[in-house]
């Protein structure tokens, strides 16, 4: 079963922001994921992209696939 | 990634103006960040279908703003509002006499009235739906 690094939206209706998290690829809706490991304001000026390095990467080396959104935040953090 | 959240936020606006079938494919794709083939294989249509229903979903979410210019309005409203409270620093360094009021009950004023336009906002474009 596939493992992801995907966004998770949250925050307020017009004011978005997104949780990187590792998630089964099968439970996209019901709001379970494995872990939490950064988050991303795109709306904060400058945008804020945090993300856990030693985690990611943890992820990564262990097969979990990044969505192509969750890569763009995972390079310009430089764990890509 | 800019283009994320500002339709992210279209689609908050305008969602229900879709139809059922583009407005659950745009949600999966920008608010839950599934691929285009995941969204496929859930919904038993081709790449190339969900590819379309997002396109024109996208397309009709900017012609609504086009048209309605809600959100533009609402980033103005946003904006006035931080330039109240931004003013309101600047008197607050003046002596009180200045006023008929001190500045510490025009903030409260002015707090009052930023409240209740939140309020209004939200009343007018309505609340994220809880699991999001």
């Amino acid at each position: 079963m596939a493992v992801k690094i995907r966004l998770k939206r949250m925050g307020a209706k017009k004011a978005p922001h997104y949780r990187v998290v590792v998630a089964d690829s099968r439970s996209p809706r019901d709001g379970r994921f494995i872990e939490e490991i950064g988050y991303y304001n795109p709306v904060a000026k400058p945008e804020e992209i945090k993300i856990d390095v030693e985690k990611a990467k943890d992820w990564l080396s262990k097969g979990a696939q990044p969505t192509d959104t969750a890569r763009v935040l995972l390079k310009k953090s430089g764990v890509l | 990634m800019e283009k994320l959240a500002e339709v992210a936020i279209l689609l908050d606006i305008y969602g229900e103006l879709l139809t059922s079938r583009q407005r659950d494919v745009l949600d999966l794709y920008y608010n839950h960040d599934l691929s285009l083939a995941e969204i496929a294989e859930t919904h038993n249509i081709s790449r190339q279908g969900v590819h379309d229903l997002i396109k024109r979903g996208e397309q009709a979410l900017y012609k609504f703003e086009r048209t309605l210019k809600y959100y533009m309005k609402w980033s103005i409203l946003e904006k006035g509002i931080e330039r109240i409270l931004d003013e309101l620093g600047h008197i607050s360094g003046l002596p009180d006499d200045s006023f008929a009021d001190s500045p510490d009950s025009i903030r409260r004023m002015i707090d009052d009235i930023r409240q209740k336009l939140l309020v209004l906002g939200d009343t007018w474009i309505g609340r994220l739906d809880d699991g999001i």
